[in-house]
């Protein structure tokens, strides 16, 4: 808790900052603060994990994991944001303190216990994206992006609130353990407000992650959205969405599997299939990452399907390769967008013979995201397909290795266009914030690919 | 019938007739101002469900503040741009509305579904409630409980709103401020 409150007092701090216009220290007071709030949380790791204010939240391993590795992914996040918000706006602070409230947000989502704070925690994580999205004020595609995005919010916030509301008719109780010992004394005699609100948080949380059929703002709010912006909403905001659904599955709704599997699963399928088919068909780089991060979508609900004992660890690892790889494949982007103006793939052509670091990092991480071994999204892909075999049939399987194979296909364009596609080209100039964060970035997905107890023992 | 039932009746009605004008009505004010009529008679349902404080609370900042915005949003926005908006799409067969038919369809289905299924079971801990006679009538003061429960069981998540009004603050800011030229 004490990590939630050092994040919104950061967030004020750096609002003081922008106000005395001390531009320099913005960076290295939020990654100090994020430093802080990562020791914090790895403080707290052994220590047994109680409900706290009255049940309203719940710091065990599962929480813990997750926020220190939304707070990581935005440390990376923020090293990017050198030199990149001034060309937006003179008032950047507000910018970086939107960035922190967000996360508090995402804290707040992995951590809940009561279905009051997973409606907040959605909420101040969404409120401030909202706002992020349009920071181009004179840009129509960002407008249109953030217009969008909040509507399309506000409307499926909805369907969320309603599903909250019904499970609370039939339990008397938004307390996560209430619900689940409801489910236990009642096995026979659900009542019906309690399947429809399953069926409306579904659909709820489905909008929130981006799964089809509900994804349909995905690309247009990805793609409007500032390239960091959109890195932040596809990486931390996503995997934090991922982890209050499987938080809120695997501690209550267990026991009614047989009643919404089936649901999901079409979801997953349909989520997989329009993600991956619409990749193959894009020019643009940026618009093949918000489809490409629908079809992850679908294999992270793979991981709320086979629900288990090893559902978390699956999502955990997963969600950790491809937020990796994700921003190093977004950083790239802002570099050869800075230079070319283009987001198009030709773009990267002939990469390789100027920027080979910037070719190599932006190479290991297509691998990851295309699931190749030695690399982390190999080891996330595994873990998620095996909990699949455990528990479902083969004919799934099949799907998903066919939706692998299909994101190999557009994952490797960007790699023929930066190996063997000559073109004239100057040098991209990389700043030392960007070759860090892209060194640890390839490093990170090489080594959890060799060593995968390094994230698999965590959960 | 009696009154009560009576008056349900007619906030319901009005509720969604009202409602359902607000969403096909051209005319931007005059759905403004029936969107009045389906504030008043939500709160009016509220007060059915002994909700005084929530049907006070819809009126004085639904009706009372967010309606008034939207009237001034209206009378000051330009006349060219809503126009345009009057025109929208006509025909039965233009997209959006076949999305919106689908989406309200189903859950228009997943509702009457449950309400048939419920039939009179009310839920367990409904009903042993009101046989240890732990519930309001229509002379209780609801405002001491919720403040009550605000500020002990539900303090956090109270602390936590200001979170989300404090960047809301920063947002209108941000959508109001002057940009200079690039």
């Amino acid at each position: 808790m004490s990590a939630i409150i050092t994040l919104s007092l950061l967030a004020v701090l750096l609002l003081y900052l922008g106000l005395f216009k001390a531009k320099k220290a913005l960076l290295p007071v939020s990654l100090l603060g994020l430093l802080a709030a990562i020791v914090l949380y790895s403080i707290q790791w052994d220590t047994d994990a109680e409900p706290l204010y009255s049940g309203m939240v719940l710091f065990d391993h599962f929480a813990v994991a997750f926020s220190i590795l939304s707070l990581f992914i935005t440390g990376l996040v923020f090293l990017l944001s050198r030199d990149y918000f001034d060309s937006i706006s003179e008032h950047v602070a507000e910018y970086y303190a939107l960035i922190i409230f967000s996360l508090t947000g995402a804290l707040l989502v992995v951590s809940f216990h009561n279905l009051a704070m997973l409606f907040i925690g959605i909420e101040i994580m969404s409120v401030a994206l909202y706002i992020l999205v349009g920071i181009r004020k004179r840009d129509f595609s960002s407008n249109e992006a953030a217009l969008k995005y909040f509507l399309m919010g506000a409307f499926s916030t909805g369907f969320l609130l309603f599903g909250i509301t019904l499970i609370y008719g039939a339990t008397g109780s938004f307390d996560l353990t209430e619900i689940k010992n409801y489910l236990i004394a009642n096995p026979h005699s659900i009542s019906p407000l309690f399947y429809s609100g399953i069926l409306l948080l579904i659909i709820g949380l489905s909008f929130k992650v981006g799964a089809a059929p509900f994804h349909f703002w995905t690309p247009d709010v990805y793609e409007g959205a500032p390239i960091l912006i959109t890195t932040f909403m596809s990486t931390v905001v996503k995997t934090a969405a991922f982890a209050g659904f499987l938080r809120l599955f695997l501690t209550c709704f267990v026991p009614l599997q047989d009643f919404w599997a089936p649901v999901l699963l079409v979801i997953t399928v349909l989520t997989l299939f329009i993600g991956n088919i619409s990749a193959l068909a894009q020019q643009s780089f940026k618009r093949m990452l918000a489809y490409s991060s629908i079809s992850h979508a679908g294999y992270m609900l793979f991981g709320i399907l086979s629900i288990g004992a090893a559902s978390a660890g699956a999502i955990f690892v997963y969600s950790a390769a491809y937020s990796i790889a994700s921003v190093v494949a977004f950083a790239v982007l802002i570099l050869v967008k800075r230079s070319r103006g283009s987001e198009h793939f030709e773009a990267f052509n002939g990469l390789a013979a100027k920027n080979p670091y910037l070719a190599f990092t932006l190479s290991v991480a297509m691998l990851s995201l295309a699931g190749i071994p030695l690399t982390a999204g190999f080891v996330g892909k595994f873990m998620m397909f095996s909990g699949v075999l455990a528990n479902y049939h083969i004919v799934l399987l099949l799907l998903a290795v066919l939706n692998a194979a299909m994101g190999i296909y557009y994952y490797f364009r960007v790699i023929v266009a930066m190996y063997f596609r000559p073109a004239d080209r100057e040098e991209v100039t990389v700043n030392a914030n960007y070759k860090a964060v892209l060194f640890i970035g390839a490093l990170l997905t090489i080594a959890i690919g060799i060593f995968p107890s390094l994230l698999a023992g965590w959960l | 019938m009696t009154a009560e039932l009576l008056i349900f009746y007619v906030l319901a009605a009005s509720a969604l007739v009202s409602a359902l004008l607000v969403v096909s009505m051209k005319n931007l004010a005059r759905a403004l101002f029936l969107l009045f009529v389906t504030l008043f008679s939500v709160a009016g349902l509220f007060i059915f469900c002994l909700a005084d404080f929530i049907a006070l609370t819809q009126i004085m900042v639904y009706v009372g503040g967010v309606l008034v915005l939207m009237l001034f949003a209206f009378m000051l926005s330009n006349k060219e741009l809503l126009n345009d908006l009057q025109k929208g799409l006509t025909g039965f067969f233009a997209l959006p509305r076949w999305q919106a038919l689908i989406i309200t369809a189903g859950m228009g289905f997943i509702l009457i579904h449950m309400a048939i299924n419920m039939g009179s079971n009310l839920p367990k801990w409904v009903t042993e409630a009101a046989r240890e006679g732990k519930i309001f009538t229509p002379t209780d003061h609801t405002e001491k409980h919720i403040g009550l429960q605000l500020m002990t069981r539900y303090l956090l998540p109270f602390e936590l709103i200001s979170l989300v009004l404090l960047m809301a603050l920063m947002g209108a800011a941000h959508l109001t401020r002057k940009e200079p030229k690039p």
